[in-house]
């Protein structure tokens, strides 16, 4: 591939780049536009090199337009994009990246260089580097010379090995505790298999490094014409003690290699079997450690400023903002009101503690407990709630709050104070109740915060009854009475519903009804008959036969039992039916006085019996 | 068997049967002593041994809600909020309706400054009473309910009428009850953060990054367990995971 080529390809990827982002974004993006343009290292071996980074914010633009240096040359190595939303709002930046190789040590002014954006010529600032002789403590390691067995040690600045390593911090100068932003790059050779087996980790201990995001960015960039995959990590780090401290960076991967098979090659004397292709062919892949460390450079922590340091300062290192809510705004002597202190901005969020609440005899205070949102790129807010109570009616607003902290850009303190929030206080002033219980400590490390109150007074009484002991707290569901109690309703609901339905049953049938009461009223007559046997009462047995006899033949031919008369019995029985007997017997027995008796009365109760049954 | 052998055997049951009722005896009288001299210990003001008296009670012999609340004010009383709040969310699982109890609990947590915020109006309707209490009101409104409508099917003597209005009345609180108590055993085995400042960590290891502190005696629930950490969501909604160490369960005393 040619350099023109990499013209063409790069021109097309910027106007299919601009394209997408104007569709996408449209008249959404902020348009405002910057150029800057910063160097991995201002400090470089002629050997080691270093990278320009041109940074266009704000909208699309064409390569820019390098100085013509003597002694430095800048090879184009590619470009990244990278857009944001934050809170709705997105902003876009371009960056091309340069390998700058110098042909001589010296001092060299890079700069200013010029890049159009939207029809307006920006140009940045000029750079001034410096370019040491050759060092040979910064010279790689070749693939080739790796020792077997251990590790291989890569050191970077070797653009034409299997790859090599970038910190790129954004200042070589801080404060402790400062949050310092800083983009690591690994470059690895394309067409190499690598698996990268750690995040990258900082050798030393003066300094302590957060990465953004475990997965690095992954893009392709050419140095010195040779293609490299580039894993990208972006991060802050602080420095945590004074002093000028060595800065490098180191990452474990695996190569997977060709081991070549030896094989005799004048075996048979034949120039065959030494050809390469076999050596290829016939050899073994084998995974080899490395580990690929950056050049080292150096970076000066300084103690922050004793020189106007305000009596509230805690720390706090960046550049924050302060809001402070509360609520309710209409209270009561003694009751709480939550006061919401909310601190963001770009700093170091571990250093950040709860803002100063100026407490008098008029308030009572609790330990604030805080909330962190961690927006990335040293980017956040921390919110301290607090409750506060107000002692006494006569309060008219809560006070402000102080905050301090340490600007390290403007190299100053500044203290952030919140305005007075109106309060409407109503009740009696009340007075601190006299602590009765001594305190006396146990237990954990207490908080040293002497707004935290010691002991609690006012408690109700102790309990002289100790009550039955158990070894276990078991819910009321899984005790067994309950469980019984809810087992019995659920059976007593399902007999309910099965009742209710045979009910709606009968209801809907009534003749079902019908013939059982008849059956029940056979019965009773049935009853009676034997008991007028019993007693030997002939006209009784007649008259509750029948009766019988028109219950069961209502029943069986579903008429009215009492409107059956002798009649309808001769027109359905044969002539010597025994109930067409008695049942005439019962009809004349009123007014010829003839009834049965003695033996006859229990020879026709028999008969009755089944010819009562046989009916239908 | 002969009647001297039955003898032998009864005799030797009567005689063990007596020496562990004597043993009992001594036991539960031994147990009352502890707790007398406990509570003594806490009168005359001297917190620490009351609290050691106490734990012996509970180490050995295990716990009841008088127990737990009288620990609970030594402990509140020494200002070990945490563990106060602790043993009174215990004490109340066993007596919800104990008004000394409850009353301690509000006042050591107003004095820790261990407000809730604003609650969503569900949350303060299930907040009325403990989840025993609803399950109670839930499983006797039941058992009504089945009995109301079952009665009036087994015999004509029972008017439908005011039956059907018992029914409706019960269906009604059942309708109310059954998700209180359903929501408010969720909160059953919550925890209580028991040393104070403790750090709220993004994930679940010891160097990972803090979101925020969270002071004794703030209850909350614990959602996921990784390793010794848990992660938990407390009663104002903040998120994070903490060491188990920093966390007592409350209805596993010995977790």
């Amino acid at each position: 591939m040619t350099g023109q080529d990499h013209g063409y390809h790069g021109i097309a990827r910027a106007i299919v780049l601009a394209l997408a982002v104007l569709t996408l974004l449209g008249s959404a993006i902020a348009a405002e536009t910057s150029i800057t343009a910063t160097l991995g290292a201002n400090r470089f071996s002629v050997d080691q090199g270093t990278t320009l980074t041109i940074t266009v914010s704000g909208g699309t633009a064409s390569r820019p337009q390098l100085p013509q240096v003597d002694g430095l040359r800048f090879l184009y190595s590619g470009q990244s994009s990278r857009m944001e939303w934050i809170n709705g709002r997105s902003s876009s930046s371009i960056s091309f990246l340069y390998q700058v190789q110098a042909e001589h040590p010296g001092s060299y002014i890079i700069g200013p260089i010029k890049v159009r954006v939207a029809g307006k010529k920006l140009e940045s600032r000029p750079i001034r580097c410096t370019v040491l002789p050759s060092s040979s403590s910064t010279a790689g390691v070749a693939p080739g010379s790796a020792t077997a067995g251990g590790s291989t040690r890569l050191r970077s600045g070797e653009a034409d090995r299997i790859g090599f390593m970038r910190i790129i911090p954004k200042k070589s100068t801080g404060y402790c505790g400062e949050l310092v932003p800083f983009t690591i790059k690994a470059y690895f050779r394309q067409g190499i298999r690598v698996t990268v087996k750690s995040q990258p980790q900082v050798n030393g201990d003066a300094f302590v490094l957060q990465l953004n995001e475990q997965r690095p960015e992954q893009e392709e960039e050419v140095v010195n014409n040779i293609p490299y995959t580039v894993l990208t990590w972006h991060g802050t780090l602080s420095g945590i003690k004074a002093g000028t401290f060595p800065l490098e960076v180191e990452i474990d991967a695996s190569l997977l290699v060709r081991r070549p098979v030896r094989h005799p090659s004048s075996m048979f004397g034949s120039p065959f079997f030494d050809d390469p292709f076999f050596d290829d062919f016939f050899g073994t892949l084998t995974r080899k450690e490395i580990k690929l460390v950056s050049p080292r450079r150096s970076l000066t922590i300084r103690d922050l400023p004793k020189k106007g340091r305000p009596a509230d300062f805690r720390g706090a290192i960046g550049n924050f903002s302060l809001a402070v809510t509360a609520s309710p705004t209409t209270t009561k002597v003694g009751d709480p009101v939550t006061l919401k202190m909310r601190v963001s901005g770009t700093g170091n969020f571990d250093r950040v503690q709860a803002p100063v609440f100026a407490t008098g005899p008029d308030w009572k205070t609790y330990p604030p407990s805080e909330k962190f949102s961690d927006h990335g790129n040293g980017k956040g807010t921390k919110e301290f709630t607090m409750a506060i109570i107000p002692t006494s009616a006569e309060i008219s607003k809560i006070p402000p709050v102080t905050f301090s902290y340490f600007d390290p850009e403007a190299g100053r303190y500044t203290t952030l104070r919140s305005e007075p929030i109106p309060l409407q206080v109503s009740g009696e002033t009340t007075v601190p109740a006299p602590k009765t219980i001594p305190a006396v400590q146990s237990g954990p490390p207490r908080s040293k915060d002497n707004t935290s109150t010691a002991t609690v007074s006012g408690l109700a009484p102790i309990h002289t009854r100790l009550g039955e002991l158990r070894n276990a707290i078991i819910p009321l569901y899984r005790k067994a009475w309950f469980q019984a109690m809810c087992g019995l309703a659920s059976l007593i609901l399902l007999a309910a519903f099965l009742l209710n339905i045979r009910r709606r049953h009968l209801q809907r049938n009534p003749h079902i009804l019908a013939e059982r009461r008849a059956r029940e009223e056979l019965a009773r007559h049935l009853l009676a008959m034997e008991e007028a046997v019993e007693h030997d009462d002939g006209s009784r047995f007649l008259e509750t036969s029948r009766r019988a006899i028109q219950d069961r033949a209502g029943q069986v031919w579903h008429r009215e039992p009492r409107s059956i008369t002798s009649a309808d019995l001769a027109r359905h029985l044969p002539a010597d039916s025994i109930l067409l007997r008695v049942f005439t017997m019962a009809e004349h027995a009123g007014y010829n006085g003839r009834v049965p008796s003695g033996e006859n009365l229990q020879g026709l109760l028999k008969k009755i019996k089944n010819e009562l049954e046989e009916l239908s | 068997m002969n009647m001297r052998s039955l003898f032998a055997i009864l005799f030797f049951l009567m005689t063990a049967s007596s020496v562990t009722t004597i043993a009992a005896t001594g036991q539960a009288m031994n147990v009352q002593k502890l707790f007398a001299q406990a509570n003594a210990a806490y009168s005359r003001g001297d917190f620490n041994t009351a609290i050691k008296d106490y734990r012996r009670i509970e180490q050995t012999h295990g716990f009841s809600a008088s127990l737990l609340y009288n620990l609970g004010n030594a402990l509140a009383a020494t200002g070990d909020t945490g563990r106060a709040v602790l043993n009174y969310e215990r004490a109340l699982r066993l007596t919800p309706s104990d008004q000394d109890i409850s009353h301690n609990l509000r006042l050591v947590r107003h004095h820790a400054g261990l407000y809730q915020g604003n609650q969503p109006l569900y949350r303060r309707i299930a907040g009325f009473l403990k989840a025993d209490q609803w399950a109670f009101i839930a499983g006797t409104c039941f058992a009504l309910l089945a009995l109301s409508l079952l009665l009036p099917q087994l015999s004509d003597r029972i008017p439908a009428g005011p039956a059907k209005i018992t029914a409706l009345v019960c269906f009604f609180i059942l309708t109310l009850s059954l998700p209180a108590t359903l929501y408010t055993y969720r909160d059953w085995n919550d925890g209580v953060v028991l040393n104070d400042r403790t750090r709220l960590l993004i994930s679940p290891f010891a160097s990972a990054a803090s979101s925020g502190t969270i002071q004794a005696g703030r209850l909350v629930h614990p959602n996921k367990r990784y390793g010794d950490y848990l992660l938990v969501t407390d009663e104002t909604g903040r998120s994070g995971w903490i060491h188990r160490s920093d966390l007592a369960l409350i209805a596993q005393p010995d977790y």
